[in-house]
């Protein structure tokens, strides 16, 4: 049956027409109908509803500066909900395109998740890989893939309505654990949101992979059907200087703790980390190996097969070393989420910093 | 590889600073040299991910 959606906009000073950084300290200030780019998103929402016979027509545009907004993303999402009250009954949210700006993809990103969390609507803003507003908010919302250049205006909001249809037209379940309907990113060109997409298939994973396998020996193009973790990358820290009066401390992710495993460390999937006593540890029956990854025989016969500490006594003896810290930071780390390991790693590098005296780590991985 | 910028191989996963099928005395000269290849490694100033085969 043929319906009437109702859309709300968001729009900064610039799209506002209100003017560039002159007006971007302005609060709010609520439109009726569309403004700028608002026009555009309403024509090519009703060129995809001439598919299924449904119209759209953008009721409100909410705009505001970007500095005003973007000072308190949080606390204004909340005040802009608070002002749209009166077209709560809208089917679908969309703001921007922001493309690469930094307060105003903040801006639209933060807005989409408090309505979308507020309302249960799609929401749906566009913006640049690298901008800051991608990273924050690319899992809580749709964010259509853009440029750096505001000249893509047009074919954004092209993007951004083909999606938002979609949204509106379930034509399957494709997220078995919420039932939602899951647009494919590749198709309408947005980025993942890190959900798993049910898709049905007529061929085996292993007629696939081998498939692919087979393209990628030839030199063929094939499309993954997995995408990798993005690894960021570090400063690299400078080079120790004296050895001899340095201190090291022990990580490791090898699943070597107490005996008794007294943190509850998981050997799949473990979640925590802990702090121990390297002597305590290291002492005859003082460990023991919490890790499903491997065989933990060797490491069982041995501890010094995981932390060398044999051998770095030696060093510290003759010398050569200043030191070890008694400070050994476990964190058993079989098939672990990459966020989460990123977490944990941050939580213990602040630890060994707090410690004063650690100059360096030797992380042994299995 | 994910950004570590600072990498001595191991032996193997199950035993990466020691090898079981190696006499003791053996397996010890061989954790030393990995041991030495860390200090030397901590010690280098390094331009980017550099991975050490011992």
């Amino acid at each position: 049956m043929a319906k009437e959606f109702k859309v709300l906009l968001y729009l900064n000073n610039a799209f506002g027409g209100y003017g560039f950084e002159e007006a971007a300290g302005m609060g709010f200030d609520l439109n009726e109908g569309p403004k700028g780019p608002g026009n555009l998103l309403q024509a090519q929402l009703n060129k995809q509803g001439e598919a299924t016979g449904d119209t759209y027509k953008v009721v409100a545009t909410l705009c505001a500066g970007d500095d005003f907004f973007s000072a308190e993303p949080e606390a204004n999402s909340a005040k802009a909900i608070e002002l749209l009250d009166a077209y709560k009954d809208a089917d679908i949210f969309f703001a921007g395109p922001a493309f690469a700006a930094g307060r105003y993809t903040v801006s639209c990103g933060a807005l989409c998740e408090a309505i979308g969390a507020a309302w249960g609507i799609p929401c749906i803003t566009g913006m640049d890989e690298q901008s800051p507003g991608t990273d924050i908010y690319r899992k809580k919302c749709y964010i259509i893939k853009t440029g750096n250049n505001a000249r893509e205006v047009p074919q954004t909001v092209a993007k951004m309505a083909r999606l938002g249809h979609a949204l509106l037209h379930p034509d399957d379940v494709v997220r078995l654990t919420s039932l939602e309907y899951i647009p494919d990113p590749r198709e309408y060109d947005y980025f993942t949101r890190g959900q798993l997409r049910c898709t049905y298939v007529d061929r085996t994973v292993a007629e696939r992979s081998v498939d692919m396998i087979v393209k990628k020996v030839n030199g063929e193009e094939f499309v993954s059907e997995v995408y990798p973790d993005r690894f960021d990358t570090f400063d690299i820290p400078k080079a120790v200087k004296d050895l001899s009066k340095a201190k090291i401390a022990f990580v490791s992710d090898g699943g070597l703790v107490y005996k008794g495993n007294p943190d509850h460390c998981q050997t799949r999937s473990n979640l925590v980390w802990a702090d121990y006593d390297l002597r305590t540890l290291m002492a005859p029956g003082g460990y023991e190996v919490v890790h499903a990854g491997y065989f933990n025989d060797y490491v069982n016969q041995d501890p010094n097969r995981l932390l060398p500490l044999d051998v770095i006594d030696e060093d510290i003896k003759a010398g050569k070393l200043g030191g070890i810290s008694d400070h050994y930071m476990s964190m058993p780390a079989c098939t672990t989420v990459s966020a989460q390991c990123k977490k944990n790693g941050a939580e213990i590098g602040e630890k060994l910093k707090a410690l004063g005296d650690v100059d360096a780590v030797i992380l042994t991985s299995t | 590889m994910l950004g570590v910028n600072r990498i001595v191989v191991g032996a193997a996963v199950p035993n990466p600073t020691g090898n079981p099928k190696l006499e003791p005395e053996a397996e010890h000269e061989y954790r030393r040299h990995l041991v030495e290849e860390c200090l030397k490694l901590l010690s280098t100033d390094v331009e980017g991910p550099t991975t050490v085969v011992a």
